[in-house]
Order: structure tokens, then sequence, then C-alpha cells
């Protein structure tokens, strides 16, 4: 039974999402610079897995996206109206609220995906579930002050359920 | 007839994968089959073993069994697209027609006894009851079902581990 690169399956996925699809991609170690977007694979432990009767495992696969994004230190511009009241000023667009909708369109593409079961490709042996992120918020993770640009770092975290039949004495 | 001795190992336990439990029904000309147990974790054929005791007035018991009524449970048993079982219950839970519950025939493989050259043994029950407990559940759709095994049984073996297999009744002397 041919081997599936699960983590190449991913990348081939989450390439499909725009956002990251014009924007380098590093797999598990990344040179960090504004706009770059790293897999970063988590653990998966054995304990985590849920055997079933007919001897197909339940299996979890986590990852996360980690986007890098140049960080601004302006502060929201507000402008003043005629009632007194200060508003956010269309002219003075903050670059921070810009970069973590980048997460924000990725985040909603997974679960768009999920909700249409269009999921990546495990290979024959491999039922997928489920794919969903761990957030429905990107994550802030820090900021990087000493690169020039300073850097934020941003997560987006994965989870992808998928039934392993390749165990299974049964054969349909 | 010897006992066959399990195909394992010295001290090697059985995965629960090789206890398995067949349904197989008639769907107009058609014979359907399908594997119980996807997505259960745990599920035991329970005997239900009808005992009576009795003490002598030296203090020493006598227990007969009279009768075993085997029960499997299959909790969860989810509503799963391509499930044929599932698709059978539920029309017959629709029509509420209980007596097409009692029309299955159930096979429990014990592949741990046997090999793929001379076949797995096997227990063919003939006239078993499946009925659904529930409908309902959380995230998603369970229809937990209980198979009641009918003791109308034929022994032999199963030539294969697959929804295709041939059941070979044993010979008898």
């Amino acid at each position: 039974m041919p081997r599936v690169d699960l983590n190449k399956r991913i990348l081939e996925y989450i390439y499909e999402c725009p956002v990251v699809e014009e924007n380098p991609m590093y797999f598990t170690v990344a040179e960090e610079q504004d706009n770059s977007n790293q897999l970063l694979v988590g653990r998966e432990e054995p304990r985590d897995e849920i055997a079933y009767v007919d001897g197909t495992v339940e299996r979890t696969y986590r990852a996360e996206i980690l986007m890098y994004k140049s960080v601004a230190y302006s502060p929201i511009v507000t402008e003043e109206t005629s009632e007194g009241k200060r508003v956010p000023s269309d002219l003075y667009l903050n670059e921070n609220l810009e970069d973590i909708e980048d997460g924000q369109t990725l985040i909603d593409w997974i679960q768009e995906q999920n909700d249409n079961r269009h999921f990546p490709n495990f290979g024959e042996w491999c039922i997928i579930e489920s794919v969903e992120t761990t957030s429905n918020r990107p994550v802030l993770n820090g900021v990087n002050p000493e690169l020039e640009p300073p850097l934020a770092q941003y997560s987006v975290g994965l989870v992808i359920k998928y039934l392993d039949t390749s165990k299974q004495l049964w054969n349909n | 007839m010897a006992v066959s001795q399990f195909n394992l190992a010295q001290n090697q336990r059985a995965e629960r994968k090789l206890l398995l439990t067949v349904a197989e029904w008639t769907e107009g000309t058609t014979q359907e089959r399908e594997l119980l147990g996807r997505r259960t974790e745990d599920s035991s054929i329970e005997y239900n073993a009808d005992q009576s005791t009795t003490t002598d007035i030296l203090g020493i018991n006598y227990t007969d069994i009279n009768k075993t009524q085997p029960q499997q449970d299959f909790d969860p048993y989810l509503i799963l697209g391509g499930s044929k079982l599932g698709a059978k219950l539920n029309d017959i839970r629709r029509r509420n027609a209980l007596s097409e519950l009692s029309q299955f025939t159930l096979y429990v493989i014990t592949a741990y006894v046997g090999n793929a050259q001379d076949g797995y043994q096997a227990e063919k029950h003939t006239n078993c009851t499946i009925t659904y407990n529930s409908l309902g559940g959380d995230a998603n759709v369970n229809m937990p079902i209980s198979v009641f095994f009918s003791n109308e049984i034929t022994n032999g073996t199963v030539n294969k581990l697959s929804i295709d297999f041939n059941f070979t009744p044993d010979a008898t002397i």
C-alpha cells in the first residue's frame, strides 16, 4: 500500500486558498519576511486515536499556518464628525487591520471548504471527516521588533479528523 | 472433531477487529450484507444465560443453563452515507413494519480461528432480529441498534473477510 505524504497533501490543499497562493509558503522552518506563510505540523499522539470495532481508526492531523505580516505602529486615525463624534478615517487605513484580514480570509475559506466537504486528498485508505480551524479569528502570537520591518506572527490552527481504514481486515 | 486453535502467537492478544458481526438480508431479489460496528468503539455479544441453581443438603450448588439469548448492541450506530443496513432499518422504522425486523441472517466470524487459505471459523444465525433503539443524538444522527441472535446456528467457515464471502457449513459426520 503506497504511503501518502499527508504534509504535501495539506500544502496542496492550503495553496488553493487565494491569500496563501499569492505569497511564499514555507514548511516547518521559515524565513520570516513580510507576507510569508509557514505550515507547522503539530503533534499527533496515538492516545488521541479512536479505534473502532471494525478495525478503522479515527486520527487527527493538527497543524498551524503561521502568517508573517509587517506591523504599523501608527494609531487608528480618527476624524471628528460634524456631530463631534470621532470615527475611523477612510483615508488612513491601518495596516494591522488589513493584515489580520488575510488570516480571517483563510479561516473563512477553510470553513467554507468544510461546509462543502471539499477536503485534502489523503489517499484511498483515509476518509476525511472534517477540516476545521481551532479559532474563528486569527491569533496574534507576537511581534518581532528586531526585524526590519518588524513582523507580526499570526496563526491559524488547523485540525483534520480522518478515518484510517488501512488496518481494517474487512474489505467492502 | 478437534478443537480449532487460535491463529495467534503465544500470548498474543486478539485484536477486536478479528471478531466480526455481519448482517445479511434480502432486498427484492438482491442479497445484501453489511459489517456492523462502523464508528462503534465498544460492542460485545452478551449471551444472557438463563440459569437455575439448586443446592443440595450438603451445600453443593448445581447450576444449569437452560438457554442463552445472545444479544449485541451497537451504540453509536450512526446514520452514515452509503450504509445499506441503516437505510433498510430507517425504512422499516418509517413504515413501522416491525415484523421485517426479524428477517435477518447474522454471521459471527471469528477471524482469530482459521486462515486465508482454509477459511475463517464462522457461525451463521438465521431468522435474527435487529431493532433500532432510538434516533437522535448531538452533533450527528445516531440510531443505536440491538442485534438479537436466533441461536438457529449453522457452524462453518467463510473463505475471506470480504463482503462477497462464501459461507461453507462444516461437514457433518
